[in-house]
């Protein structure tokens, strides 16, 4: 099992694609057999698709779009002109497959297609993988879980983040080598012969502001305990939306993210934990359109953090994930993913490089690789795969003796 | 107001506390069912027999952890597929495995690897080869690879519902494989045991057959040993015959008369002759015995008479030494079945021990007794010898054994004795007690049952004739035929100074042409003759009608039972072994010729 991560932001994709491809490239005897592209959308993904589809056959794409950057080992990446990062992992005595597929079906079934296209493509018809990451475009994230589910089983842990834009205005792409779109989700199945270890959690804990949701479709919260949801929240936050509620309606993204919604989705033992979604409009009147779908009926908490738990948090994840394997021996981490929501990295972005510390102090001197994502989904420590916002997942490269 | 940052962050940090105490609670859940499952999977591997029985049950046991619905064993065999060695269906409706599986792509990667789940069986190579009725009723599979010490094999636990094993089974399935892979390891044991004890059993029928290999070889060499004896017995009998023939004929006279001198010498060869053909006489005696090939001949006998009989014999080597003979029979009348002669010769030769190992004037004293209520008898000779310590005693029926080398060369004898007493006892179903002390002289008792040996078969009808002298007529002609000179001399002469006629002959064939112009009234003939030996020549003459009730005696240096019945059993009238008491010749051939006249 091998790990390694390049990254680079050249002006030009393509030439930036290539100087990224070589750095990489150096750490591997032989080639590696999938790369992570994590791009921001200031390169445009259709100028990388040439140098992608020069790839060796054998090396396989799961690609999308980061918000504002990426991160590494060697610190937060950002640049106007756009930037993107390479995680490329290599397994001889295991198998990964890649698939994707564009939305032009239920979520449900494109889940299911890309799934399939990736277990065929590892050749491993019929057999459980021992993970399934994914990267959707956002809004249909629960679906893309349930789809994976129906075909594999719920006991097969999912992990992954959804594609993101700079500002939430729809320019996120998902991509493989030989195609890009912007509507659909790309699968990568695992059949490691090490381990992979995985944690998923937030920086929130409740505030104690509770209400039942009364009316919600979909994604858009209408009221709580029977009044405009917006006023409700803005009643719990102090008056964060007073200035948005004025004007009936706008973005309210960065007044929110310490402030997310908290749905009860399980507890361990006697200590509950939330799924987050996370209030991102402010609809005429009175509504909230949040990253996660709301049930009707269902209770939702007013979740609280700070910027200090948002830096710590990446690292206490990382933490978390090699704190499942028994007996761990840091010499066999080879690396690690991270999936980081975006906006907590709006949240705490002059701050970007503390995270980054946090994360190498956890993990030790290996190479990862993170994404900024609009919804990150992950496997909760009582087993369930979620979607949530605002969360954080960490995936360890962890080697057979 | 909102909440500080500080307190907010310890709120955290408190919950990420209880959270992984929670982790920790769960995890030692999960260890708690791993172990209990070990445990009782050990159990089963303890009390378990057989493949048959540990498999099912440690499926059975891994239910519990795994919440699989079914699940199966396949060993891999030499061909390359995989056979149905157990299984376990926990639910209502039984699944049947298939019996042979083939290893694919699939498998292979189980068995060099670790668990596998299948979330989706029907996708599987391996799989798709069975019923479509099996397959229906199987969503998704676990497969874990056992390891046995040779033996490969695969553990499928089977669900009904896809995608229903994953990452908490597999983990799960890692760890308990080692028990499962131990039952393999058990099984193959257990088989190895097993070749072991086929392997162990056929050299032992190997073993077996080469030991009854040598037993056949040492009964051919007993019986070679057997005919050695009987062929020796014959050689050496019969010059000795000769020798002590003459030397009685020259002690009568019958030649002429002797000096004082020469009587003393004659007396001497006699003396050795004597001893020497006891010496052979014991050896051919023990050798019998030995061979089992001795008949008792059992006749109802008169203890006292017995017991005054074998004192007579001794009373010269009493009366030589001045030791005083005693005597005493109780009952008087005390009878019981025994072998006369061989019972007279144990107890001579206990009698003549006791006389050669008690000092001068000392006292040897016979009990014959009936003890009750054992319905014993013993016949006990007791003596004021020398005794005989105790770490000895044991050794004193071996044969050809002697206490004291020393006592031999002052004693004299063969060491044979004491063994023959013993193996005449115990043919009749008695046994030797030995009661002695140094210096305190010694006791040895035969203890006889009364009445409880079988009479033998042996025909006495043959022995039976009259001693009684029925006097001399008319000269009698007694052809001797004998292959050796000093034997037809031997007989010629003492028959001469019977008052008989002879007529001799070489062999049988001269005899019979002797005959065609004489027919004599008693024929003397030797068995062991070259070219036609005396079986073959009595039964020519009893074949022919006017010689059929010619009076044949056979003379014999053959001793063993065998060789008798086939003499008597040829046609002959009687038979001596050699060398013959002239005295018991004499009586036979007066008896025969008394009878021949009377037909």
């Amino acid at each position: 099992m091998k790990v390694s991560v390049s990254w680079t932001n050249q002006p030009l994709p393509d030439l930036g694609f290539d100087e990224a491809w070589k750095q990489l490239i150096q750490s591997f005897s032989d080639l590696p057999q999938l790369v992570f592209v994590f791009s921001t959308v200031g390169y445009d993904i259709n100028q990388l698709m040439p140098a992608l589809l020069e790839l060796p056959p054998e090396v396989q794409v799961l690609g999308c779009t980061s918000c504002q950057g990426v991160m590494s080992h060697a610190g937060f990446l950002s640049a106007p002109t756009g930037g993107l990062g390479l995680l490329g992992f290599s397994d001889p005595e295991g198998a990964i497959g890649v698939g994707l597929a564009d939305l032009t079906q239920s979520a449900c079934d494109t889940a299911r297609q890309a799934l399939k296209q990736a277990i065929l493509a590892a050749d491993r018809e019929g057999e459980s993988p021992d993970l399934v990451f994914v990267s959707a475009s956002p809004g249909i994230e629960e679906e893309i879980i349930q789809g994976i589910e129906s075909l594999v089983g719920k006991n097969i842990p999912v992990i992954g983040g959804s594609a993101a834009d700079n500002e939430v205005s729809g320019l996120w792409q998902i991509f493989s080598k030989s195609q890009v779109i912007s509507e659909g989700v790309i699968i990568a199945v695992f059949y490691c012969s090490g381990k992979l270890l995985f944690a998923f959690h937030s920086g929130y804990d409740p505030s104690g502001e509770k209400a039942q949701i009364t009316q919600a479709a979909d994604r858009t919260l209408y009221q709580l305990d029977g009044k405009p949801a917006a006023e409700v929240y803005n009643h719990w936050t102090n008056g964060i939306l007073d200035s948005v509620l004025a004007q009936q309606t706008g973005n309210i993204l960065s007044q929110t993210t310490l402030f997310p919604l908290g749905r009860w989705v399980g507890q361990i033992g006697e200590i509950p934990y939330f799924q987050l979604s996370h209030p991102e409009r402010v609809l005429a009147g009175g509504a909230l359109r949040l990253f996660a779908d709301m049930v009707e009926g269902e209770d939702v908490w007013l979740m609280r953090g700070t910027p200090e738990s948002l830096i710590q948090r990446a690292g206490n994840v990382a933490r978390a994930a090699l704190e499942t394997q028994e007996q761990l021996d840091v010499h066999r981490i080879r690396g690690a993913l991270v999936i980081y929501c975006a906006g907590c990295m709006l949240t705490i972005q002059p701050r970007m490089e503390e995270v980054v510390l946090s994360l190498r102090q956890a993990l030790g001197e290996v190479p990862f690789l993170g994404a900024f994502t609009f919804g990150e989904q992950g496997c909760f420590p009582g087993g369930e795969n979620r979607h949530g916002n605002l969360m954080i997942s960490v995936l360890v490269f962890y080697d057979a003796l | 107001m909102m909440p500080s940052e500080v307190p907010l962050m310890e709120n955290e940090r408190l919950r990420e506390l209880l959270l992984e105490l929670e982790r920790a609670r769960n995890w030692e859940r999960l260890l708690r069912l791993e172990s209990d499952t070990l445990l009782d999977g050990l159990k089963v591997l303890t009390l378990s027999e057989s493949f048959e029985t540990t498999f099912p049950r440690l499926l059975q046991v891994l239910q519990a952890a795994f919440e699989f619905e079914q699940a199966c064993v396949l060993v891999l065999k030499q061909e390359g597929h995989l056979e149905l060695a157990a299984f376990h269906t926990g639910s209502q409706t039984e699944l049947e495995f298939p019996k042979q599986w083939q290893v694919g792509r699939f498998f292979e990667r189980v068995f060099n690897g670790k668990p596998i789940a299948a979330f989706d069986v029907l996708e599987i190579q391996e799989w798709k080869e069975h019923d479509s009725s099996f397959l229906a009723r199987v969503g998704s599979a676990l497969h874990v690879p056992l390891k046995g010490l040779s033996q490969k094999a695969l553990l499928i636990a089977t669900h009904s519902q896809k995608g229903y094993f994953g990452a908490r089974h597999l983990s799960l399935a890692k760890r308990l494989a080692l028990l499962a892979s131990q039952a393999l390891r058990q099984q193959e044991m257990r088989q190895a045991l097993q070749r072991m004890n086929q392997e162990l059993e056929v050299r032992v029928l190997e073993r077996t057959l080469e030991l009854q290999e040598a037993n056949q070889s040492l009964l051919e060499a007993a019986q070679l040993k057997d005919e050695f004896l009987a062929n020796m017995s014959h050689e050496l009998r019969t010059p000795l015959s000769a020798v002590l023939g003459m030397t009685e004929l020259i002690s009568r006279e019958v030649l002429g008369p002797l000096t004082p001198k020469q009587v003393r010498s004659l007396s001497t060869i006699q003396e050795s002759g004597k001893h020497l053909l006891t010496l052979i006489n014991d050896i051919l005696d023990l050798a019998k015995i030995q061979a089992g090939k001795v008949d008792l001949n059992l006749e109802p006998i008169c203890l006292q008479e017995l017991g005054t009989s074998a004192l007579n014999l001794v009373q010269q080597l009493a009366e030589n030494k001045r030791i005083q003979l005693g005597f005493s029979c109780l009952p008087f009348d005390l009878q019981t079945q025994l072998d006369q002669t061989k019972m007279k010769q144990a107890l001579i030769n206990l009698l003549s021990n006791a006389i050669k190992f008690t000092p001068e004037e000392g006292f040897v004293h016979l009990t014959i007794e009936q003890k009750s209520p054992l319905d014993e008898i013993i016949l006990a000779v007791k003596d004021t010898g020398i005794g005989i310590c105790e770490a000895d005693q044991g050794r004193l029926f071996q044969p050809f054994v002697q206490i004291d080398k020393g006592l031999t060369r002052r004693y004299g004898g063969t060491g044979l004795g004491l063994t023959l007493v013993k193996h005449i006892v115990e043919l009749h179903g008695g046994k030797v007690l030995v009661s002695s002390h140094p210096g305190q002289g010694s006791v040895f008792s035969l203890v006889l049952p009364i009445n409880q040996i079988k009479n033998n078969s042996f025909n006495q009808d043959n022995l039976n004739f009259s001693s009684r002298d029925s006097g001399l007529s008319n000269r009698p002609v007694i052809l001797i035929v004998d292959d050796h000179p000093s034997n037809l001399d031997l007989f010629s002469e003492y028959l001469h100074f019977l008052g008989y006629q002879t007529l001799l002959a070489q062999s049988g064939k001269e005899a019979l042409e002797i005959m065609e112009k004489q027919t004599p009234d008693l024929i003397l003939t030797d068995i062991q003759m070259p070219e036609m030996n005396g079986f073959e020549f009595i039964r020519i003459l009893r074949q022919n009608d006017f010689w059929r009730y010619l009076p044949i005696v056979a003379l014999t240096s053959l001793s063993m039972p065998w060789e008798k019945e086939k003499i008597i059993e040829s046609g002959a009238s009687f038979y001596l072994c050699k060398p013959v008491d002239l005295t018991v010749l004499k009586q036979i051939l007066t008896s025969l010729l008394k009878t021949k006249t009377k037909l």
